[in-house]
């Protein structure tokens, strides 16, 4: 700790502040903003920190990182949309708590949970970076591909109504993700001719297709329950002590999954959201209310995605390794400075790498005041009629789906998601698994394939010489095992008349 | 609707669907190309996912048939293709118009169809909100939105 | 200097900068750029080849007078966005910065709706040669190591690359002809991925760009290059150890088909001038790039040498077109 105070005072200046200030602001808008994102809001201030001073770059950038991740929770909770990928699971019960006029509880809630989320990985990072990194190093393909099997177990956790319609969704998604060029061989996969699908189909704007269209189009064909005559409360209120102590076991297993899940590599923080939420969905003190509005959803998601953040900057910054496309452009925020992250960053930098710690510190808080701040307005767009607010989401978020990289290609995929999606939605399909789906279906594929080249294309060869990964195998074939017991044990249980459309 | 109809309708729309993407991914053989000398072909994977896409297809296949009383509610049809064809319509004419000009259409169009005919609000909501959006992306994001033929940017 | 004097001739030279500009346009319809250019980058914004353009960004625009816009179109390997570059109007307006692969070696895996050959070079950026690169803890001490360790156990030596038909393989396949063995090749996503895999021991060599050594504390052995590179003057080059093959990876600034033979002589000075400039020489530093300028000629004989080279590699590593 000898270097706190040259560190601080590395810091502890107006330029600091300042980038502080602009950047969480800045972030938050980009996050929320449907499409868009924390790649995206990076690269955008990347051009700025070219004439800036390493500290005040590095802070603009970090805070940026954080409020993004933040940021893609309101538009989740406001018009069932993530503004960011990382924020698909606070969907499933934020959109129905701002739907039941709650938005500004569920607002209190996410920020809340995303500010000790990312202060918890914050401090995960201060005192530990090194160490942890090395134990990133240990996941070769094989011990990847472990995690990401266990990691897929979670889409049954978010299925809601039917189990077989969550894994064809998984399935739909991992297919999906399959679609254009092999990077492995440099073969080009059902593309059907079509050039552009070369490119393989983007995430966002299937995203945007499958949740932002699909429930405009739901809410506009389909007559709603109630919903017009509620009182929608706004503004920003959180919820008493006591609230959040009844739920205290899911916010800090999701801190440490989400911490853990940034660290390692090829997973992000979707799925961490995802794996929180359908660990919440196990075992939470409220898991039969998850998925109807229910704020230990909300929770699990927002408080396991921000931290991502801080756990995702361990191999970035001690090993010079990210492990995602955000941490990969705060990679070159540090490149463009002169800093070389890698394994001697810390020996080289120390006053600014403890510098950088406390201004992600700040940035987490930064980001939770403005978001209490914002919120008033932000919730205030609910009361606008719906024929009204529904139009401008739809435009909003056809052009975020363009914005994130130029291709009219985009365009397409978002109205035929959106398109088919609604007609999934209505035979009862989730969307929530094909995002899963989706998000984990490279990595997967690729750790599994350099597995068998490694084993000379034996999967038995998975089992001996590779401990962790059998016992993270080990976990996923239990956790399936349980899953299904669960399953029939509810078939027999179910007698409802009417099911519910799924979301 | 019908919950079981549905399920018919959709395990035998997936079940097809996943037989037309085998005969694509068996087509994938790098065998043939023999170059990747170590490892499995790029058809592999997605062969594996086929095989349970089919089966979960079957498995609902069989609930639709075995049948249910469940009810699932329906969409109203003509809103519905409408809507979708408005919005399909929208898209298509970003390419051709501009986002600016699309985005100021179809809101124009869309607010009047679903029942908001106020014209003080529908205009300038209409109107702002594209612009500004616009207005937002390229000059301050920086990022380039489809431009209509007769102007530079917008 | 007093300050006056100083205005006087920023004054001066400003004039003389436009008369010159005036003399330099007369002969073209009218002085291009009179419109922002875009430069369209096949790579995704914050990526290595954008980082480069977002560098030179504000120093060409200022020397063109113009705004330049950066517009990112990315997707498979790089070819989504040469195929829109080689759709775009060729005005000058719209102009490609790449890597080499799009025109190079991707034409001959796949069937592709662009020409590569219809590009109309306007000047290389740079020039960073590859180092075949192990960790600090392999075994392996030379290239004559690895031959000899993968002579006796065939196929059992594993080498990384970034994917197929990407430089990083290609060279591999250049030394395992010339050393006539073996190794497995096993293909990653990107640098990254591979640099967790060397460091966790998952995978023995990799022939990658000079910068990553210092930056993951790797121990290069062979340097593709003619000469020794001034960062590592102890690491002798391949040629020196047998193999007689240079590869580097550079970026280099197209037009599309068509484009006047005015737009690429003003644009090739200007990003000559521009790479010349002290400012952007320290910036290329920072990023640890070597900057390697070639004029239009040159560019147009090195891609076309490059294009055949790499045809016969692939060839030889029974890579066909899908």
């Amino acid at each position: 700790m000898e270097h706190l105070l040259p560190a601080l005072d590395l810091v502890l200046n107006l330029n600091v502040g300042l980038a502080i200030l602009v950047g969480t602001a800045f972030g938050i808008v980009m996050g929320a903003l449907p499409g868009l994102g924390t790649v995206l809001a990076i690269t955008i201030a990347l051009p700025f920190t070219f004439s800036m001073a390493p500290a005040p770059s590095i802070a603009l950038v970090l805070a940026i990182y954080c409020s993004s991740v933040y940021g893609g929770s309101i538009s989740a909770i406001l018009i069932n949309t993530p503004g960011t990928p990382q924020s698909a699971a606070t969907v499933l019960d934020g959109y129905p708590m701002a739907l039941r006029g709650d938005a500004d509880k569920a607002l209190g809630w996410a920020t809340i949970a995303s500010l000790i989320g990312g202060l918890f990985s914050t401090a995960v990072l201060v005192m530990a970076a090194p160490r942890l990194a090395q134990f990133a190093l240990s996941f070769g393909p094989i011990e990847t591909f472990a995690l990401i099997a266990l990691a897929l177990t979670c889409i049954a956790g978010v299925s809601r109504g039917s189990m077989i319609n969550g894994l064809l969704a998984g399935i739909l998604g991992l297919f999906l993700a399959t679609v254009g060029t092999d990077t492995m061989t440099g073969f080009v996969r059902f593309d059907f001719g079509v050039f552009d699908l070369a490119a393989g189909i983007e995430l966002v704007p299937l995203l945007i297709g499958l949740f932002a269209l699909t429930e405009v189009f739901a809410r506009l064909t389909m007559p709603q329950d109630q919903t017009g005559d509620l009182e929608k409360r706004i503004g920003f209120s959180v919820a008493p002590l006591k609230e959040w102590l009844l739920r205290w076991k899911t916010l800090v297993k999701s801190c440490v999954i989400g911490t853990l899940v940034g660290i390692l590599p090829g997973t992000g923080a979707s799925t961490a959201a995802f794996i929180s939420y359908s660990e919440a969905k196990r075992s939470g003190r409220y898991r039969d209310k998850l998925g109807t509005g229910e704020p230990e959803g909300l929770v699990a998601s927002e408080a396991s995605n921000n931290a991502v953040t801080g756990g995702a900057l361990v191999p970035t910054l001690a090993l010079g390794i990210p492990g995602d496309p955000s941490t990969a452009v705060m990679m070159s925020a540090l490149i463009i400075q002169g800093i070389q992250p890698g394994v001697r960053l810390f020996a080289d930098n120390p006053e600014l790498m403890y510098g950088s710690f406390i201004v992600l510190a700040a940035c987490n808080i930064v980001m939770a005041v403005m978001g209490a701040a914002a919120a008033p307005a932000l919730t205030r767009i609910l009361r606008m009629p719906e024929p009204v607010l529904l139009p401008l989401v739809l435009v909003l978020s056809i052009v975020g789906a363009y914005g994130v990289r130029g291709n009219p290609f985009d365009l397409l995929t978002a109205l035929v998601a959106g398109i088919v999606g609604f007609f999934l939605r209505l035979c009862g399909v989730p969307m929530a698994p094909i995002v899963i789906g989706m998000v984990l279906g490279p990595t997967f594929e690729e750790n599994l394939r350099q597995g068998l080249i490694l084993t000379d294309g034996s999967f038995l060869a998975f089992f001996s010489g590779h401990p962790i990964a059998v016992v993270l195998l080990g976990v996923t074939f239990v956790v399936v095992v349980l899953a299904l017991v669960g399953e029939a044990r509810r078939r027999g249980e179910a007698s409802a008349t009417t099911a519910p459309i799924a979301g | 609707m019908r919950r079981d109809r549905l399920d018919l309708i959709f395990g035998a729309a997936m079940l097809v669907l996943a037989g037309l993407l085998w005969r694509e991914a068996g087509a994938l053989d790098a065998g043939n190309t023999g170059f990747f000398g170590f490892g499995f072909d790029p058809g592999f994977f997605p062969r594996i996912l086929l095989g349970f896409w089919a089966a979960l297809s079957l498995v609902v296949l069989l609930r639709g048939l075995r049948g249910s009383a469940l009810r699932v509610q329906a969409p109203s049809w003509p809103q519905l293709a409408s809507l979708m064809a408005l919005t399909a319509g929208y898209v298509l004419s970003i390419t051709l118009i501009g986002f600016a000009f699309a985005s100021v259409a179809f809101l124009l169009i869309l607010l009047p169809v679903l029942g908001y005919r106020r014209p003080l609000v529908v205009l300038p909501v209409a109107v702002i909100f594209p612009l500004l959006t616009w207005y937002v992306f390229v000059f301050i994001l920086q990022i380039i939105l489809p431009v209509s033929p007769w102007f530079d940017r917008i | 200097m007093p300050r006056h004097t100083r205005r006087a001739t920023l004054l001066a030279g400003a004039a003389l900068t436009a008369v010159m500009t005036v003399t330099a346009a007369m002969p073209a319809q009218a002085a291009w750029p009179e419109k922002p250019v875009t430069f369209l980058i096949p790579w995704p914004a914050g990526g290595a080849t954008d980082i480069v353009g977002r560098a030179l960004q504000p120093y060409l625009a200022e020397r063109l007078g113009t705004e330049v816009i950066i517009k990112n179109v990315v997707g498979a390997g790089g070819t989504i966005g040469a195929a829109e570059a080689a759709r775009a109007k060729p005005d000058g307006y719209t102009l490609f910065l790449t890597t080499p692969s799009v025109l190079t070696s991707m034409p001959h895996m796949r069937p592709l709706p662009y020409d590569p050959k219809g590009f109309v070079p306007i000047g290389r950026i740079n020039d960073t040669p590859m180092v075949v690169m192990v960790t600090k803890t392999s075994p392996h001490e030379s290239i004559a190591d690895i031959v000899e360790d993968a002579k006796g156990k065939p196929g059992e030596l594993t080498y990384a690359s970034t994917g197929a038909g990407t430089l990083p393989h290609i060279t591999m396949i250049s030394l395992q002809s010339s050393a006539d063995v073996e190794l497995k090749h096993v293909p990653f996503k990107g640098s990254a991925e591979v640099m967790k895999a060397l460091l966790g021991d998952v995978v023995d060599v990799f022939s990658d760009q000079a910068q990553l050594i210092p930056r993951y504390d790797l121990r290069p052995l062979g340097v593709w290059a003619k000469e020794r590179l001034p960062e590592f003057p102890d690491v002798p080059t391949m040629k020196e150890q047998g193999y007689d093959q240079a590869f580097s990876i550079w970026l280099g600034l197209f037009g599309p088909e068509g484009t006047p033979d005015e737009v690429v002589q003003k644009m090739s000075a200007v990003l000559e001038d521009t790479l010349e400039d002290p400012a952007v020489v320290e910036e290329f530093k920072k990023l640890q790039l070597a900057p390697g300028y070639m004029n239009p000629g040159e560019l147009a004989d090195f891609v076309e040498s490059e294009y055949e080279r790499n045809k016969n590699l692939m060839g030889m590593a029974g890579i066909k077109k899908q």
